[in-house]
């Protein structure tokens, strides 16, 4: 299956790449996922989603950050299993400058199997489309807030590192999130 | 015991009494199953009984690297679990159940299902372990904890592409995913070509659709080591070939060996003699750990694990002359048989010999390819290919009509075979390996009284005229279509008489839903002069009769029919050989009525059940050679299968702008023969034609091109509802079949047969959009409205 879809940001590209590989900034969006970069631009981990009555559905999950080009574009692959079935493919994303802000375009091209497949299938569309944007608008909140002019009270303390003090383990981290809002919403459709 | 016995004996022979034939009585299994008293698989309960479940591949095809059962076997409750390399010797592909015909220059190749999959697998649900746990829950728990790691490859998904020369191979030891190549030829087709007037040539497609039973599959299996005695309950239709051959695999004698099928939620064909993995591997598990085991299939299991069927890509000519005439068709097409090929054949020969119809066709060449891909098996589906053949050759008339300017009923008219053209041999081979040839038949007949039914002739400027006027879009449709059915080899019957009067029949074949208690009650009854509610039928019980292959092929009526008829007509010689030595009147003097044996004229009589008795004395010596009671067993073979036939016609409205549908009439005339029971053969006609409906309009299996099916559930694979059926207005034409001292044909598929290529014609005409053509099925909502838009958008395009 073809996931296919931009989201417009407005902050700057460099920014936006850069703040995107801020777990900080996406933690509240993805909830349940544990991921350990195991080398670089490898990550592996799982991650257990609940919905509805499929309580704890658990994926393993292994992404590859490949073709990066800073703040340009990177290509993820993807390799989910679990018992809900499988989510194998590769992910495009390329950021486009746009009037001082940045629009993200993302293409997955998915092989998606088992009961996400044969019983999600209607769903799959529409419902990866709606939680990517979700997860996606909950980064641009993020953002937005961080690069406002803190005037004390609206910026939470403490305040975060700059890109330039981020952990390395930390960065590049935008591909796992974007996986895993694509298989978040997959796994959605288990129903 | 007798063997084709009767064969002269003619119908007529029957007593002279209101008649058990052609009545329809309440149905004898009704109160059973109204009441809950009818057991079925999920029904049986016994002491210890474990319970299983399986571990199912995710990919449509990939390498099998390696199965972990070590979590599973841990969870509190499991007992065992296996995998292919646990089964030893016991791992074998099941049996091919049906051999490639007699036919020249035929290329076969057969693969068929595994127990388990064992290095590789070839479709998505295919079992690869099984836990066998204290509860299904247990069991449902450890199958998550079982570790599959799956290499996955790339898999066939298009029948088409499974062909060519670079596509992944599904079978490693065959040299592609070619699975058969078949030509039959009657007269000369090219030189027919030539000669026509007209050539119309079209690219037809038919999709896979489920059989979606309401009881699913189901395997209860019980080894007694003291009594010795495996007992199998299978949701099966074909309980005496799995018996065998389950015997065969766990080496045991068919003595030790009780197959019952039981009541069954509809069978539809794929709960034929499957030799299923979860058929082959409960009975093994059973006499491993000394305890029963049932699986029950749950619905997801069912969209992967029962077989399925229709997929096939046609590329049909049809010449004729100005007239209309036929004089020649040529028949190209592909046919899918998902991941293995156990069923060999059936289903493309019904489909070479379907096209034909009640039409004189002088010239036909029709060649199929049989091709592997990575979807579940395809096995017959309630007319197993017939659809297909009909739906090319309606169209193609269809077409004919069209461009020819006659009328869609004269042009079928005018290539009727008529009743004294029988029996017509159309010179190819059928799938019971005997030529193609029609007992008999009434096909004028039948379309005649379907025009008159439906008003075909007055709806153009009655019905049609009126929703013009309306800005309604009302359309007609009328086809025709034979059936092949009522195929050999045999079957077989026992039928008493108690003691007590009530009689007893017992026969093999399977029933699921067909009203057999009733109809083979029906027969004997009107033999020994009873009520069909005196009738005793016990079907699918290899304890109780173990002889005979099965219910398939719409061939219950006929082949194990005229069995309990043999059978029932032994038993009456016994009755009045015996009730002439008591009575002391001579055996022509004699009448059976009522449950008596009368001496016609005097008042003289003795009941059946006082007969009974003293057939069987307990004491004093009896002639030599006398065989106790009023039994008989009795077999029936047809030389070959009888046709069926009938005509369908349809009111159909249609929303062009929803494409929505509303069947407003719904008419069949139907000729399977003399009737036994209107009202059995009303119900498997109905059933066939919601079946039908639904494959027409809603049902279709939507694979990706993983070959992962897309709507296994019934939220997304949509079944026609009591909504979408309407009224179905029936009427008989009975031909009797010479071929069977009852006259019989059979009915269980016909009326799912020819409603695609009604659906087509019907659409066509309530539409009237030029360039508008249905020449795939099914449709649904969604498809229809791509076709009009498309036909409308070309229109505008000019």
């Amino acid at each position: 299956m073809l996931i296919e879809s931009e989201f417009t940001f407005d902050v700057p590209r460099e920014a936006l790449y850069d703040g995107l590989h801020d777990p900080e900034i996406l933690s509240g969006a993805l909830p349940g996922t544990l991921l350990e970069m195991t080398a670089e631009d490898r990550y592996e981990g799982e991650m257990e989603v609940s919905i509805g009555p499929v309580t704890a559905a658990r994926f393993t999950v292994v992404v590859e950050l490949k073709d990066k080009v800073r703040p340009e574009r990177f290509d993820m692959h993807v390799d989910g299993k679990g018992k809900a079935g499988f989510v194998k493919g590769i992910a495009n994303i390329v950021f486009d400058e746009l009037d001082g802000g940045t629009v993200m375009k993302y293409r997955a091209d998915l092989q998606v199997g088992g009961r996400v497949a044969s019983v999600g299938q209607r769903l799959l569309d529409s419902v990866g489309k709606s939680i990517s944007k979700q997860g996606l608008e909950a980064v641009s909140r993020s953002l937005n807030a961080r690069l406002a002019p803190a005037d004390g009270a609206a910026v939470t303390a403490p305040a975060t590192t700059s890109r330039a003090a981020l952990p390395m383990t930390r960065r590049g981290r935008l591909g796992l999130y974007l996986v895993v809002a694509i298989l978040v919403a997959l796994i959605m459709l288990l129903l | 015991m007798s063997h084709d016995a009767t064969f002269t004996a003619p119908p007529t022979e029957a007593p002279a009494r209101p008649s058990q034939m052609g009545a329809s009585p309440r149905r004898n299994e009704d109160r059973r199953l109204l009441t809950g008293e009818a057991l079925f698989v999920d029904d049986v309960h016994l002491d210890g009984m474990l319970h299983a479940a399986f571990v199912r591949s995710d990919y449509a095809h990939g390498i099998l690297k390696a199965v972990d059962l070590s979590a599973a076997l841990e969870h509190p409750g499991v007992v065992a679990a296996y995998a292919a390399h646990d089964l030893g010797d016991y791992w074998e592909p099941g049996p091919l159940l049906v051999p490639p015909p007699p036919i020249d220059r035929l290329e076969f190749h057969a693969a068929t299902q595994v127990p388990l999959a064992r290095d590789k697998v070839r479709h998505v649900g295919e079992p690869i372990a099984v836990v066998v746990a204290r509860s299904r829950y247990e069991a449902e728990d450890a199958v998550a904890l079982v570790e599959v790691d799956i290499d996955p490859l790339p898999a066939v998904a298009d029948m088409e592409a499974g062909l060519q020369s670079d596509a992944p191979r599904i079978h490693e030891q065959l040299e592609s995913n070619l699975a058969a190549h078949v030509i039959q030829e009657k007269g000369a087709w090219e030189a027919a070509r030539e000669q026509a007037h007209r050539v119309i040539t079209r690219r037809f497609l038919y999709d896979r659709g489920a059989s979606a039973p309401m009881e699913n599959r189901g395997v209860v299996a019980n080894w007694d080591a003291r009594s010795r005695e495996l007992t199998v309950w299978d949701t099966t239709q074909a309980p005496i070939p799995i018996r065998n051959g389950l015997a065969a695999m766990l080496g045991l004698p068919q003595s030790e060996v009780r197959v019952i099928a039981p009541f069954i939620g509809g069978g539809f064909g794929p709960k034929i003699m499957m030799f299923y993995p979860e058929e082959v591997l409960l009975p093994w598990i059973s006499m491993r750990l000394g305890r029963p085991v049932k699986w029950i299939e749950d619905r997801q299991e069912s969209f992967f694990s029962t077989t399925q069927e229709r997929g096939q890509v046609h590329e049909a000519e049809i010449a004729v002359d100005e007239d209309g005439h036929i004089l020649g068709v040529r028949d190209v097409f592909v046919c899918d048989t998902g991941a293995y090929n156990p069923y060999g054949l059936t289903i493309p020969i019904n489909t070479q010999c379907t096209l034909l119809g009640p039409y004189r066709v002088p010239n036909y060449y029709t060649e199929f390819r049989m091709v592997f891909t990575n979807k579940p098996i395809v096995t017959p589906v309630r007319g197993a290919g017939r659809q297909h053949g009909v739906f090319v050759m309606e169209r193609l008339l269809d077409r004919a009509a069209d461009e020819l300017g006659i009328d869609r009923v004269e042009i079928r008219r005018r290539n009727y075979l008529t009743p004294d053209e029988f029996p017509h041999d159309h010179e190819i081979i059928y799938q019971d390996f005997e030529p193609l040839v029609y007992d008999s038949g009434n096909y004028a007949e039948a379309m005649d009284r379907a025009v008159e039914m439906i008003d075909y002739a007055g709806f153009e400027s009655g019905v049609g005229a009126t929703a013009r006027a309306e800005g309604r879009h009302v359309g007609i449709g009328i086809v025709s279509y034979v059936e092949g059915t009522g195929v050999g080899p045999y079957e077989g019957a026992r039928v008493g008489i108690e003691p007590g009067g009530r009689i007893n029949l017992a026969t093999g074949v399977g029933t699921q839903g067909q009203g057999h208690f009733t109809s083979f009650a029906q027969i004997a009854a009107e033999q020994l002069g009873v009520e069909a509610s005196d009738v005793e039928v016990v079907t699918g019980d290899t304890a109780r009769f173990g002889w005979g292959t099965g219910t398939f092929a719409s061939r219950g009526a006929v082949v194990a029919g005229n069995a309990c008829h043999a059978a029932a007509v032994e038993v009456r010689k016994k009755v009045l050989t015996l009730a002439s030595s008591v009575l002391g009147a001579a055996e022509e003097d004699l009448e059976l009525a009522d449950g008596l044996v009368r001496v016609v004229g005097s008042g003289a009589s003795i009941s059946l059940g006082d007969l009974a008795a003293l057939a069987n004395p307990l004491r004093g010596a009896v002639t030599p050679g006398t065989d106790p009671g009023l039994e008989a067993t009795a077999y029936f073979g047809p030389e070959r299968g009888v046709t069926a036939s009938g005509v369908h016609a349809m009111i159909l409205e249609v929303d062009p702008e929803t494409a929505e549908i509303d069947i407003l009439r719904y008419v069949v005339v139907h000729d399977c023969g003399r009737v036994i029971n209107p009202m059995i053969v009303e119900g498997q006609i109905h059933g066939g034609v919601a079946h039908g409906i639904g494959n027409s309009f809603y049902e279709q299996l939507v694979f990706d091109e993983g070959a992962q099916l897309l709507n296994a559930s019934f939220m997304d694979y949509l079944l026609p509802t009591a909504m979408d059926v309407p009224h179905i207005e029936t009427a008989h034409v009975e031909t009797p079949s010479p071929l069977n001292p009852l006259g019989v044909k059979g009915v269980g598929e016909a009326g799912a047969i020819p409603v695609g290529a009604l659906f087509a014609q019907a659409f066509e005409n309530a539409l009237g959009i030029e360039g508008f053509e249905v020449l795939e099925m099914p449709l649904s909502p969604n498809r229809l409205f791509e076709l009009i838009r498309d036909a409308r958008n070309a229109r505008e395009r000019g």
